[in-house]
């Protein structure tokens, strides 16, 4: 349902993150987003974890966002423009 | 006659729980949960396996999935897209630019299609792309989602490591039906469940006439997926997609890892297997 969005649309969708509820697309847009240090994605990760503990959003299907963003860390990618720095999934492993 | 629906029901549990069993020595055992969805990675991590019942319907990449004549907000049954505006988050959303091509004249709106069968729908994208084919506002760059059967991955799935690229491939077959297609992952979705495919995919699990705009006529059954992760370096599809190719990659590499029965297999861990043939029993 979604493309893979522009470092600028997705920094635009997170950006109101101290406003709005976190949606689907909302978060998707955040976890799309590439960040140019590992601080800026830190930062926007703390933010968006601070603003679901404040203001819990609705879940999806159970998963609530304070959930998912417990699973996120901030890892470094290799691009054609260099290292940027993005949020990337860790879900507990079943033994 | 209870006795022996009784008897035959042991009979049958007991061949069909020694045939499962013998395969699933070779399923992998870890993984993780995904909103309830156990999802089961093979030793090397080539393959990774799921069963869901949940089904949604994409029709990005469609050269006729939105049209600006639609009305806006509502998502009527029918409509002259394919699909509803809303899906595309048009007008209101703030991700439209993520599924539509923006005009480039005007960039706070979509283009039009000027000419072709399709004229005057929208530009419909996927996250698979060759805009090197021809221009990123051609939707022949893009994957037709009526033609093509592909899978979305939700974004916490495509953001997980090992979980595959756009373009990795793999094979879907309805448990209850036992129909099948090949599928490529063509889209990211949202925060979702896992579940929403093309058009197409629909088509060739039994659905006749699959509507995006509400979900109905999808098939009944619940649908075991393989994803191959990184099968998109090697797997030579085409641009446009190959649909025979496509099938010939993904058939390859599903014998490999077992075939069907191994994906009836390992797509349920054991103790869902056991509550899915107990239900079936009892019916």
């Amino acid at each position: 349902m979604i493309a893979l969005p522009s470092l600028a649309l997705a920094l635009a969708a997170t950006t109101p993150v101290h406003a709005k509820a976190w949606t689907p697309h909302s978060a998707a847009a955040l976890l799309d987003a590439s960040f140019p240090s590992e601080q800026a994605c830190q930062t926007a990760l703390d933010a968006a974890r601070e603003h679901e503990r404040l203001t819990p959003s609705k879940p999806v299907h159970d998963l609530s966002y304070a959930r998912l963003f417990a699973q996120a860390r901030c890892g470094s990618a290799v691009r054609k423009t260099g290292i940027v720095w993005r949020i990337r999934m860790h879900w507990p492993r079943r033994p | 006659m209870s006795t022996v629906r009784r008897l035959l029901a042991t009979a049958l549990s007991c061949c069909l729980f020694s045939s499962t069993s013998a395969i699933a020595q070779s399923c992998p055992a870890g993984g993780f949960d995904y909103m309830g969805v156990p999802i089961a990675f093979s030793p090397d991590h080539a393959a990774y396996y799921f069963a869901t019942d949940h089904k949604l319907v994409d029709a990005d990449g469609a050269p006729n999935a939105y049209h600006p004549a639609d009305v806006p907000n509502t998502c009527p049954a029918t409509g002259r897209g394919i699909d509803c505006l809303a899906a595309a988050g048009y007008p209101d959303g703030s991700w439209w630019q993520t599924v539509l091509v923006a005009d480039p004249e005007d960039p706070t709106r979509p283009a039009i299609q000027q000419d072709g069968p399709y004229k005057g729908f929208f530009v419909s994208m996927t996250s698979l792309r060759n805009t090197a084919f021809a221009g990123p506002a051609s939707t022949a760059s893009y994957v037709d989602a009526a033609a093509i059967p592909y899978i979305v991955l939700p974004a916490p799935i495509y953001r997980t490591d090992g979980m595959g690229e756009m373009g990795d491939i793999g094979f879907a077959t309805n448990l209850d039906t036992g129909q099948t297609t090949p599928f490529v992952i063509a889209d990211e979705g949202p925060v979702e469940r896992l579940g929403e495919a093309s058009v197409a995919f629909w088509h060739a699990l039994g659905a006749q006439a699959p509507n995006p705009r509400n979900g109905e006529g999808l098939p009944d059954g619940r649908i075991a997926y393989v994803v191959f992760p990184g099968s998109a370096k090697d797997a030579k599809i085409g641009w446009p997609i190959d649909k025979a190719a496509l099938a010939r990659e993904a058939r390859t590499r599903l014998d490999a890892v077992g075939g069907l029965a191994a994906l009836r297999s390992c797509a349920q861990p054991k103790t869902e297997i056991a509550s899915a043939s107990a239900v079936r029993l009892s019916k």
